[in-house]
């Protein structure tokens, strides 16, 4: 069939109706692929459908394009979920929140461990200072009982005066009671006995001179303390204090006499 | 003449293109439907449902299987048809004297037109009935040569180069 004899068929207008089998139709739809004067008629013959066709029309009413554009927008909006990447300043507002966020945690985690150090620091000075009003609280009660001691009627205070060799200018107190045999000695003015020294206390008895040791005055030694409370006395007429090395001695040694004193009576 | 760009972005989804397509057919459609379910508001009805039919189905366009103008054309007479046989058209539908295309063609003296077809009535009307009948059952019905055939009585054999001489004869005048 020539090109000229496939157009008189006809077979081209009921290609453009769409009037065919499914089966023709794409065979006519090859056949005017590969030839373009059938392209041509194909063309012409669906102008005049087209003149033909919009002369049967009465106009169609606006409104229905508008109900169309609404419908098919809808099915769009609907279609396509707006799941784009969100990248509007919202979002680094968010980040910006979550890191100043994490942020501020780190820092309270810091403080409340720093809190948590010095706590601690404070309740080990407290620990301390406990401690130190326990011993303050102790000397405070020695001292009362000195003072109870030194208030008794039978407490006779006299002073013992510095040697004039070793210990000029100093003297030292002294607090005896001859009944219940108690002495107490202050020796806060005489110098500090230097190192591997210790002052020794010696009750005398005079015609003969009879030096009996009561004491060292380091055995109960406590920096800062310098009262001595010393118990069973036997009966003095007087009291001397000399230096001695560590651990005392068995006679007083005369060249370091400190401090020596008859109980007046 | 067939929108190949615009049909492509049909396709993709494009409103834009979609409205320009819609410029182009509606017209047409609205006539071929209108001739069919012969009531301007069903006709109405129909037309959005096509036109949304195209939307939704663009992708089943393919310029192999044949013309875009001939696509438009099955989905519209299937939708017109289906609607002249639903429950609702037959309770509405008032009886009509217009049976074929060839009543809904405007007047010349109908100034209101601004059709490109104003003008075409007075070629229409000198179409030998039997061209009118062929016409309007093949194009604007959708008959195949054998239903044509049996309904004009005519020899399938015929019906073919009948039409096309039907057509030609119009062609012919209008351009």
């Amino acid at each position: 069939m020539t090109t000229k004899e496939y157009i008189e068929s006809g077979l081209l207008e009921l290609y453009v109706y769409g009037t065919l089998s499914g089966k023709e139709q794409a065979q006519v739809a090859r056949d005017v692929a590969q030839d373009s004067e059938l392209q041509a008629e194909v063309k012409a013959i669906e102008k005049t459908l087209l003149e033909l066709s919009k002369a049967t029309s009465s106009g169609v009413n606006p409104s229905v394009k508008k109900e169309i554009f609404r419908i098919v927008t809808e099915k769009s909006t609907v279609l396509k979920p707006k799941v784009k990447i969100i990248t509007s300043n919202y979002s680094y507002f968010g980040w910006a929140a979550a890191i100043l966020l994490l942020g501020g945690i780190l820092w309270m985690m810091k403080l409340n461990q720093d809190l948590e150090e010095q706590i601690n620091l404070v309740n080990e000075q407290l620990e301390t200072k406990e401690i130190q009003v326990a011993n303050s609280n102790q000397n405070v009660q020695k001292l009362e009982d000195l003072l109870i001691q030194m208030a008794q009627p039978g407490t006779r205070k006299f002073i013992l005066p510095g040697n004039e060799l070793n210990a000029p200018n100093s003297s030292v107190a002294a607090f005896y009671d001859k009944d219940t045999g108690e002495l107490i000695l202050d020796i806060s003015r005489l110098p500090d006995a230097p190192e591997g020294m210790v002052y020794q206390a010696w009750s005398l008895k005079f015609e003969p001179l009879t030096p009996n040791s009561i004491g060292l005055l380091a055995a109960l030694n406590s920096p800062g303390n310098k009262i001595f409370r010393l118990g069973d006395i036997p009966e003095s007429e007087g009291f001397g204090i000399t230096l001695e090395p560590a651990g005392g001695s068995e006679q007083p040694n005369l060249n370091q006499l400190f401090a020596l004193g008859t109980v007046s009576s | 003449m067939q929108p190949d760009e615009l049909i492509l972005q049909l396709k993709q989804k494009n409103e834009v293109a979609f409205s320009q397509i819609y410029d182009m057919y509606s017209e047409n459609i609205f006539g071929i439907i209108n001739t069919i379910v012969k009531d301007a508001e069903i006709a109405e009805e129909v037309l959005q449902d096509v036109f949304i039919k195209v939307w939704d189905k663009s992708d089943s366009y393919s310029s192999e299987k044949g013309r875009f103008f001939t696509w438009l054309l099955n989905i519209s007479r299937n939708a017109a048809i289906d609607k002249v046989r639903s429950k609702a058209y037959k309770n509405k539908r008032k009886n009509s004297d217009f049976d074929d295309f060839s009543f809904f063609i405007k007047d010349d003296m109908d100034l209101d037109s601004i059709s490109d077809g104003y003008g075409i009535k007075k070629f229409v009307d000198k179409l030998k009935p039997m061209c009118v009948k062929l016409i309007d059952l093949l194009f604007f019905k959708g008959y195949t040569q054998k239903e044509a055939s049996e309904t004009l009585e005519i020899p399938l054999g015929t019906v073919k180069s009948r039409n096309r001489t039907c057509l030609n004869s119009l062609r012919d005048t209008l351009q």
